[in-house]
């Protein structure tokens, strides 16, 4: 492990070049008009089912008394947890002082920033009547009503908006100094005036580099612990229900684990491409990809704990309706998205166990989608085996989502992908200042 | 007022003339770096932990701010749920928690700008040769240096360059 993660053989002026290089000169520009030019098209997929949606109302989705909660609020789910994961990888491994979170932080930090926008959407496109969502904000409204603060669907509203706010803030706290770089290589006038003014006139002053490092690392010790709080809210929407299979304490760290886990596949499916497609194998090298695999691993073994865990709950407790989610989750109508999780969350992971699999970029690439669907049918499995199956046999029925759900879902991933096509276009999309940092450190100690 | 403005191709000569200056007892105004080096404002003398101090008082804000603001809705709208107490700590806490992250983030990164006195998208450093490369692989030393003898003992530290600058 004593291979350097950072490039240290090279000028210090090397990482900068090839990271500024990519927006300024974009080595990639066919396949990007390509890639850009598809997710557009999903984006305005998007668009129209949104506007169906709209016109229609939530009758075009398979939602149907009892299982409210379908695709809209599964998808939801899952693009927090991706969301989530973002932070937890640029935050929680800069307090743990991880040296190659830094080739990885930037575009982790991004892919919460737009999941979360994503997830953000669900909740108001799956109202009755989205046009009265700002009735979920504390207004001093004619009413007389205020939001019910009892309620975990009221912190939901400001979890998730504090949350992208917070994000972003960190995002943009840690871009500023790698802009200054690219307004300082920039020789179009456009580009010197765009990136100078993102850049807000950085000059690298001693001083303002000790305020920023404070800034930086005190908003990661607090994102790190609002992504716990976050995504144990979600978990509490679940488990603050009267319903079985759902009404657990175990839920809320069984969801952060989730998250983690969906965020990582999504990681190294990204960390994969972008390393590919901009040749960054010096920055993105095998040992990234192997930590990846290995807390991949990890995560897989704590999630198939979670979830015998939580249906050992249930069979402990006797209660014959507890007992009857178990059932419906082992052998009941939706079966099929319990093993289907179990296989790609639980089974498939544990191919990391061999160094090989570790390093081989198609296999890594597989088990983070791998991972990445799992998640989703976990989350399908969470929602509808509780839901079809209510107390009373007048509230049974199958759920069956329609071609609008699948629209709106597959709208959503452009809505996550476009912007990340302008991201990796139009922004350093790896932290140029964080590497030379580590570089100098290394080097320090090669020396001493 | 002149200034002198003095560039090292490696952060640790920067490291060394700031130490020599400052025995010197020669006035240094800022030190420009493309990365934080280590080391640099214990060298300098630099301390400043205004920062941290504004992201605790935006936390403590944050967490009245949200509990009060909970407590005030509920009790203006007194929703009865099974007889369950309106006023809730267990439920206020979560929302109490995430205010506090987002008034300590806000106050952290506005305090950031107005400590920095940024943006300032034009400064008459920029306009100093070679000062560009601040953002790649140059280390720049800025004195504060009236007289001759200040300017050969900033020649004697072998500074890749010297420029005069109006700071």
């Amino acid at each position: 492990m004593n291979r350097p993660v950072v490039p240290l053989d090279k000028p210090m002026s090397h990482v900068g070049d090839e990271i500024a290089g990519i927006p300024l000169d974009f080595p990639r520009r066919r396949g990007w008009l390509a890639g850009a030019g598809g997710t557009a098209l999903l984006l305005f997929g998007f668009f129209l089912s949104a506007v169906v949606l709209f016109i229609g109302g939530v009758g075009i989705w398979g939602v149907n008394s009892p299982v409210f909660w379908g695709v809209a609020i599964m998808n939801y789910v899952w693009w927090v947890g991706i969301g989530n994961a973002g932070t937890l990888i640029s935050g929680l491994l800069l307090l743990l002082d991880q040296v190659w979170r830094n080739a990885l932080n930037r575009f982790a930090e991004a892919m919460a920033v737009f999941a979360i926008i994503c997830a953000g959407v669900y909740p108001i496109l799956h109202l009755g009547r989205p046009w009265l969502f700002y009735w979920m904000f504390p207004y001093p409204s004619e009413m007389g009503v205020w939001p019910q603060f009892r309620s975990p669907l009221t912190w939901d509203v400001f979890a998730i908006l504090i949350y992208l706010l917070v994000s972003i803030l960190f995002w943009y706290l840690g871009l500023i100094p790698d802009l200054a770089t690219v307004r300082d290589r920039a020789k179009g006038r456009l580009a010197q005036v765009f990136y100078g003014v993102l850049a807000l006139g950085w000059r690298g002053s001693a001083r303002h580099w000790l305020r920023w490092k404070q800034a930086y690392h005190f908003s990661a010790a607090i994102a790190v612990p609002l992504v716990f709080s976050v995504h144990s809210e979600v978990g509490m929407l679940f488990s603050a229900s009267q319903l079985a299979g759902w009404h657990s304490t175990f839920f809320p760290p069984f969801f952060v684990v989730g998250a983690a886990f969906s965020g990582f596949g999504v990681v190294t499916m990204l960390a994969i491409v972008i390393r590919q497609t901009l040749h960054l194998e010096d920055l993105v090298t095998d040992f990234h990809l192997d930590a990846l695999a290995r807390i991949t691993l990890g995560l897989s073994l704590l999630m198939g704990y979670c979830y015998w865990w939580d249906m050992f709950n249930s069979v402990y407790s006797g209660d014959r309706y507890e007992l009857r989610a178990v059932h419906d989750k082992l052998v009941g109508a939706y079966a099929w998205s319990f093993w289907t999780t179990q296989f790609l969350n639980v089974v498939v992971p544990h191919i990391f166990w061999i160094r090989r699999a570790r390093r081989n970029l198609v296999v890594l690439f597989l088990v983070g989608l791998a991972v990445t669907i799992g998640m989703w049918f976990e989350r399908y499995m969470l929602v509808v085996t509780t839901l079809y199956h209510g107390f009373l046999p007048s509230s049974w029925n199958y759920y069956i989502p329609t071609f609008w759900d699948w629209a709106v879902f597959a709208g959503t991933i452009g809505l996550f992908l476009f912007p990340y096509f302008l991201f990796v276009r139009f922004l350093p999309p790896v932290s140029i200042a964080e590497i030379k940092e580590k570089i100098l450190e290394l080097q320090r100690e090669r020396r001493a | 007022m002149t200034a002198l403005l003095a560039e090292f191709v490696q952060p640790d000569d920067l490291l060394a003339a700031v130490r020599r200056v400052r025995e010197k007892r020669i006035p240094i105004i800022d030190s420009f770096t493309p990365f934080p080096v280590e080391g640099l404002d214990r060298a300098l003398g630099v301390e400043d932990q205004r920062i941290n101090w504004l992201g605790f008082a935006g936390m403590i804000s944050g967490a009245l701010l949200g509990w009060f603001f909970q407590w005030y809705a509920n009790s203006d709208y007194t929703l009865n749920v099974g007889g369950r107490p309106w006023l809730a700590p267990p439920s206020f806490t979560v929302l109490t928690f995430e205010f506090s992250v987002l008034l300590g983030a806000f106050f952290m990164f506005f305090g950031l700008l107005i400590l920095n006195r940024l943006p300032k998208l034009h400064h008459p450093l920029f306009a100093a040769p070679g000062f560009d490369r601040v953002t790649s692989d140059r280390y720049f030393l800025l004195i504060d240096a009236p007289d001759a003898a200040a300017r050969r003992f900033i020649e004697d530290l072998h500074p890749a360059s010297i420029a005069e600058v109006e700071p």
